[in-house]
């Protein structure tokens, strides 16, 4: 186990030093970031000098020498845009983007799980019809489409809720729904074809045998077993939703770190960039290994070596 | 089973409960106004940051030494008057009495340190080019300050439009504290910032201006312009800019909200590069493209009437605009001839746009283009990410023509200078005789004079054609009808004197 996680963590961290690498090296090639951060009318003299007081006059290696020393450190630099530390820049957003990926989440699974579980106990009936046509739906509508009916209709409509920005739980409501929908999905099906699975278990009809009441079976033998599908699909999405949230976070003004990496690439804003890509490979790291250990609590035939 | 229920039941309940008290900003502040924009402000530090959403917003906090009235004349405001004494030297006087919001007195020794420190080249202050032709400042008195220039410099007041006054302690501090803690002169002070989700200004008690109808600013930040119309359409914020031409029928539409529109001072042109070897280093292809394209019809279908057709050089907001110049009439016989003469066969001419960027860029260049096809010019469009094309433009390298943006700072004459002279940021144009005639215009400080200067050469360079001379845009405000404010043409934007109806 010791030496398994030892491996998992090595394993990671290169992970993260190749993705760092590989995003320095495109952000530079994407061009010019000088340009983008003066005014539109400075003088060209006013630009080489930015250029070299923000380090972009050195060769490439150089830059890349001096920004993977630096993050070794924990310093990321300073933003070019906010002129603040990209490192708070970063942390500022965290708690936004862990809030709504935790409320979609718990969306997706409180909904999901039921409906995939319905959906393979009562398989071929109208309920199992309905989940995975609902399922589907929710899997292909766009969430930029979705995100504005949803404001159309309970922001300027009926006005219950506000379209966008965070702090009151109301304003949680359609950002979260917009981005679960599409999780749900995923769960629903994962849910009910997991089930479907061990339904024809050996196990389970020994239970039945048994003489066991239905629910009984269901939820001690049929729901248990099913659930390491269910745990490494949300594990998946998770990942996906920390950095994936970007339509979501700019539809509903909502201030996570989505929206700060394609602003920073956007403006050229490398620090930044860096810094947001940096934490959330980080994140996405821990969040496979919480799953890979979780399979082990699970199901206790699953062992690390 | 039924004890799961029951669970279930009251975890519902007590969501539906917290969902219904949760506090509610509006109702809060009922004097209150707020604005929806697409980004936030990037620092409160106005000696290293210039940008319009920045200063829209600081401009509320920060105050110049001469601003623009609504007919965009120059009109003093931290100070009184401006005297020019000889042709390299001028005399401001101040407005006494004026505080900082800490207490720190403005006066002479404010202007003098904030000028200065802006000036020196190695602090790099982004502002610079606004005033880069004044050499030093000297205090008189305490309410009087000599600027002193190293050429005649006509255009000082509308540089010194541009320059925010901080607090001398800030600039000795260094502006930088300043980032995250405004302390200006204006009418509000920051209350609360959240970055990226909103600026919060309330009056300032001690302001030496009339004091200001509106108690409480919010600046809200609605990344996304649909959901910044439907926050508007919803009732939640008041005042919000660049609404989109197709949405201006729902927002005047909705009863409660409406569009007040203004002829902004962002021009659109078609940039023709004439540094690199091709068929456009022909004055007679320039001048065929210009001739070959309805402007005005472009502006009808494509713009939906919102914008308003440059002549020449020059936009029509700009006070030197030579309201003698004629546009080029469109003349397709004419511009086959010009080609014919001008021996093009054919070669290949790519169209540069951005997708987004400015009002309908692409859709107007796509139809440009088609209209220069049917002249006989072999026209390719191709859309760009505006990073890749600024460092296109930048370094000369962009192939063809591009549709660009440029915005007219000054509004005067001088911009020629910016948009046509020779190695200036963004220019691939040259021409000697042009230079001359710029160099020789921006100096002249009588305005008579100055005017006519302009006046040839805005002829000049029609005639030459560098462009393909297109709009200036107009900025669509979406306001609620119960607010009294009115958009301004430089963008600027204040609501120091806005008021509820």
């Amino acid at each position: 186990m010791g030496q398994y996680l030892a491996r998992r963590l090595a394993l990671t961290l290169l992970t993260i030093f190749l993705g760092l690498s590989f995003m320095f090296v495109v952000l530079h090639m994407a061009g010019d970031p000088v340009l983008l951060l003066v005014p539109v009318d400075a003088s060209p003299d006013y630009i080489e000098r930015m250029r070299v007081e923000w380090g972009f006059a050195d060769p490439l290696w150089v830059q890349y020498g001096r920004f993977i020393g630096n993050a070794l450190l924990g310093d990321f630099g300073t933003s070019l845009r906010y002129n603040v530390p990209a490192l708070t820049l970063v942390l500022e957003r965290l708690p936004a983007t862990g809030l709504l990926t935790l409320a979609s989440m718990v969306f997706a699974v409180v909904l999901g799980v039921p409906l995939g579980f319905v959906a393979a106990v009562r398989k071929g009936r109208i309920a199992d019809r309905l989940s995975t046509v609902g399922s589907v739906l929710g899997q292909s509508i766009p969430s930029f489409w979705l995100g504005l009916l949803l404001i159309l209709v309970f922001s300027v409509t009926l006005g219950v809720l506000p379209t966008g920005g965070m702090g009151t739980l109301k304003q949680l409501i359609m950002p979260s729904v917009t981005l679960g929908l599409f999780s749900l999905g995923r769960v629903v099906k994962l849910t009910r074809s997991g089930v479907l699975e061990v339904l024809r278990a050996d196990f389970v009809r020994t239970a039945r045998a048994k003489g066991l009441r239905e629910w009984v079976v269901l939820y001690r033998h049929v729901l248990k077993n099913a659930a390491v599908p269910i745990v490494t699909i949300i594990g998946l999405q998770m990942g996906g939703l920390i950095g994936g949230a970007i339509v979501v976070e700019t539809i509903f003004a909502w201030p996570g770190l989505g929206r700060l990496i394609v602003q920073s690439i956007q403006f050229r804003d490398f620090p930044t960039a860096l810094a947001a890509v940096f934490f959330t490979a980080v994140l996405v790291s821990i969040i496979n290994v919480v799953v890979d250990l979780l399979y082990g609590l699970l199901n206790p035939r699953i062992v690390y070596e | 089973m039924t004890r799961s229920i029951w669970w279930v039941r009251v975890g519902l309940l007590a969501l539906l409960a917290a969902i219904a008290s949760s506090p509610e900003a509006q109702a809060a502040n009922p004097g209150k106004v707020v604005v929806g924009f697409n980004s936030d402000v990037r620092s409160f530090d106005p000696v290293n940051t210039m940008d319009v959403t920045t200063d829209r917003i600081i401009g509320h906090i920060y105050q110049y030494l001469f601003t623009r009235d609504h007919e965009m004349k120059i009109t003093p405001l931290l100070a009184e008057s401006a005297r020019i004494v000889d042709d390299l030297t001028w005399e401001i006087k101040l407005r006494k009495g004026v505080r900082f919001s800490d207490g720190e007195p403005f006066n002479a020794d404010t202007v003098k340190a904030n000028i200065e420190y802006i000036m020196k080249k190695e602090n790099n202050s982004v502002r610079r080019v606004r005033i880069d032709l004044v050499k030093s400042v000297t205090v008189v008195d305490e309410h009087t300050v000599r600027i002193i220039c190293e050429k005649p410099y006509p255009t000082l007041l509308e540089g010194l439009a541009e320059i925010f006054m901080v607090p001398a302690r800030a600039i000795k501090d260094g502006p930088k504290t300043l980032t995250e803690k405004p302390v200006g002169t204006g009418p509000y002070k920051l209350q609360e910032w959240r970055r990226e989700q909103s600026v919060t200004l309330v009056r300032n008690d001690g302001y030496w201006g009339p004091k200001p109808q509106i108690p409480v600013v919010e600046f809200r930040i609605i990344p996304d312009v649909s959901a910044r119309v439907s926050a508007l359409l919803a009732g939640e914020v008041h005042l919000i800019p660049d609404v989109p031409p197709q949405s201006k029928d729902q927002v005047n539409g909705a009863g409660i909200v409406e569009t007040r529109s203004v002829t902004g001072r962002r021009v659109i042109f078609v940039g023709l590069n004439t540094m690199q070897p091709g068929p456009l280093q022909d004055i007679r292809v320039r001048q065929a493209i210009n001739h070959a394209v309805d402007v005005d019809k472009i502006i009808r279908t494509v713009m939906e009437g919102n914008a308003r057709r440059m002549v020449g050089p020059l936009p029509v907001v700009n006070r030197h605009l030579d309201p003698k110049l004629k546009p080029y009439p469109v003349d397709v016989a004419r511009a086959k001839a010009l080609l014919k003469e001008a021996g093009y066969n054919g070669a290949p001419i790519s169209l540069h746009t951005p997708d987004g960027r400015y009002l309908k860029d692409k859709e107007a260049a796509e139809a440009i283009a088609e209209q220069l096809t049917q002249v006989g010019l072999n026209v390719k469009v191709k859309v760009g990410e505006w990073g890749t094309l600024l460092d296109l433009v930048k370094s000369g390298k962009i192939d063809g023509m591009y549709l660009w943006g440029r915005s007219d700072t000054t509004l005067d004459g001088s911009m020629l200078r910016d948009w046509f002279h020779t190695g200036a940021t963004w220019v691939v144009y040259s021409d000697k005789r042009i230079d001359a005639g710029i160099e020789k215009a921006l100096p002249i400080v009588n305005p008579e004079r100055r005017r006519q200067a302009f006046s040839e050469l805005q002829a000049d360079i029609q005639q030459q054609a560098p462009w393909l001379f297109l709009w200036s845009q107009l900025d669509i405000y979406g306001v609620s009808k119960q607010l009294q404010w009115e958009p301004r043409g430089d963008e600027h934007f204040y609501l120091g004197s806005a008021a509820w109806r």
